[in-house]
């Protein structure tokens, strides 16, 4: 599975796990990752195991953002290293994401 | 008497061969010439007290010995003349050697002053060319950078933007998507009940035909209903497959939207680093030359000081040609000195009595004494000048 999901609910985080390809293909399955969910404080997206991200990774972190806000919830990005930090940064995402590893 | 006379001349000689090297060697030769001439006085008296040194005792052996005294003499007054000339000459070149030389170098450090004057003008100007003074940006590379890389900058944040619509669109058309499944199992419900319908209307007619002549009203009202159900079913076709080829523009549009949201960002990361690097790289160059520039500054500060340095020690041609013509005066004394000699020595070789004898050389001393202290004085109002100007600070170049 290129996306698995963890409910963490003493912390009411959702935890969204990507491996391999963080691109359009996984749109759907990313937002019915967090749509549905409630009770949640904080929305992660774990990066450990993503290999590759392109822009629309990047636009399904916002929408994943706004949704958050409409929820007061957080968003936090975590385990991000190498080139998808270098990729996040030129987008200015750790001024809009706190990141964790 | 005349046994004496030799003996004198030859204390005079000696006295003045004593003279002339002390002159020679020192300044101040006084002690050595009066010793020199004390020394010849005594011999003489010597002589002539007690004729006790052996003597050449014949008229012609003194003649012989006279002879050959003034041939002696005249070698030497010849000798120390040419001398003098060599000597004149040697100073005479020194000092327009000197002066050329000095000339000359004062020539090119004037010319250094100039090329290090010049080459601070172009270093500070250079330097106000890179700072970018008064808020020109003449050169302009900084800013082309800046503006690359905040268009670079808006790039990022278009695409970023573009993706998020472009995701926020698919969502969109996946919500279309599952309304339009609710459309087609809705389709499907109106498929059934238009099938009962049909199937109603069957009954009816077959019942209208059982009835007979009362049922044929009602057959045709089911035949109607019939017609009707058949009709909605073709309703029902036609909707579904405008629902499927409304699925197939939004399947197309999906790929088109997911052609938009799918941006490397490969590209931008790259060109990025190269403007990042293109910034280092700059602000190194900038530094290197910023500190380059400010040391030739310093080093231009250096050089003048230097050449101040310089002209100022090429003073020295004042003093060397001050000292040249010194010793030009000097050689002129000498040999004035030698012809005052010269003159006590034949004065001396015609003189009869030890009493003219006497008087001529305390005559001859004192004016070689008086001689003698007046070039003394003369050196030391010299010395005294030149030692003063070598210290001297402020100098101009000329």
């Amino acid at each position: 599975m290129p996306l698995t999901t963890t409910r963490s609910d003493e912390n009411g985080e959702l935890i969204i796990r990507i491996s391999g390809q963080f691109d359009f293909g996984l749109h759907r399955d990313f937002r019915d990752a967090y749509r549905e969910a409630t009770g949640v404080r904080r929305f992660v997206v774990d990066l450990a195991d993503t290999e590759y991200m392109d822009s629309s990774a990047l636009g399904m972190l916002l929408l994943l953002r706004e949704h958050a806000e409409t929820h007061s919830a957080q968003v936090e990005l975590r385990n991000v290293s190498g080139e998808l930090e270098r990729i996040l940064r030129i987008a200015n995402f750790h001024q809009l994401f706190p990141m964790r590893n | 008497m005349n046994a004496t006379r030799p003996r004198v001349l030859v204390a005079v000689l000696l006295a003045a061969v004593l003279a002339v090297l002390a002159w020679w060697q020192a300044v101040v030769a006084v002690p050595a010439v009066l010793a020199a001439v004390a020394i010849g006085w005594w011999l003489g008296a010597c002589g002539q007290m007690g004729g006790a040194l052996p003597a050449v005792n014949s008229e012609a052996g003194h003649g012989e010995l006279e002879q050959e005294l003034r041939g002696f003499l005249a070698d030497m007054d010849e000798s120390l003349n040419a001398e003098f000339g060599y000597v004149r000459d040697d100073l005479a070149q020194i000092r327009s050697l000197v002066t050329d030389a000095v000339q000359e170098l004062n020539g090119s450090f004037v010319g250094v002053n100039e090329k290090t004057r010049e080459q601070a003008d172009l270093a500070s100007r250079v330097m106000s060319f890179s700072r970018d003074e008064g808020g020109q940006d003449e050169l302009g590379i900084k800013s082309f950078v800046n503006e690359t890389e905040s268009i670079l900058g808006d790039y990022v944040d278009m695409v970023v933007e573009m993706s998020r619509h472009s995701v926020d669109a698919a969502h969109s058309m996946d919500d279309i998507v599952a309304q339009m499944n609710t459309v087609n199992s809705l389709l499907d419900d109106i498929r059934g009940i238009a099938k009962q319908t049909d199937l109603l209307a069957l009954n009816a007619s077959i019942e209208a035909a059982r009835a007979g002549e009362a049922g044929r009203g009602f057959a045709v009202v089911a035949e109607q209903v019939r017609a009707l159900a058949e009709q909605a079913n073709s309703f029902n076709d036609q909707i579904g497959q405008q629902v499927g080829s409304a699925r197939a523009v939004i399947d197309k549009a999906r790929a088109s939207v997911s052609e938009m949201a799918s941006q490397d960002m490969t590209e931008s990361l790259n060109a990025k680093n190269r403007i990042t690097s293109m910034m280092q790289g700059l602000e190194r160059l900038n530094e290197e030359v910023e500190s380059g520039l400010a040391r030739i500054s310093t080093l231009t500060g250096d050089i003048d000081g230097h050449v101040q340095d310089a002209v100022r020690a090429l003073q020295f041609e004042d003093i060397s040609t001050q000292l040249v013509d010194n010793s030009t005066r000097g050689v002129d004394g000498l040999e004035s000195y030698l012809s005052g000699i010269r003159s006590v020595v034949q004065e001396i070789s015609g003189a009869d009595s030890r009493g003219d004898l006497a008087t001529q050389l305390s005559e001859a001393r004192a004016g070689l004494a008086g001689q003698c202290e007046r070039r003394q004085e003369e050196r030391r109002s010299m010395r005294s000048v030149s030692q003063s100007v070598m210290d001297a600070g402020e100098v101009e170049l000329f």
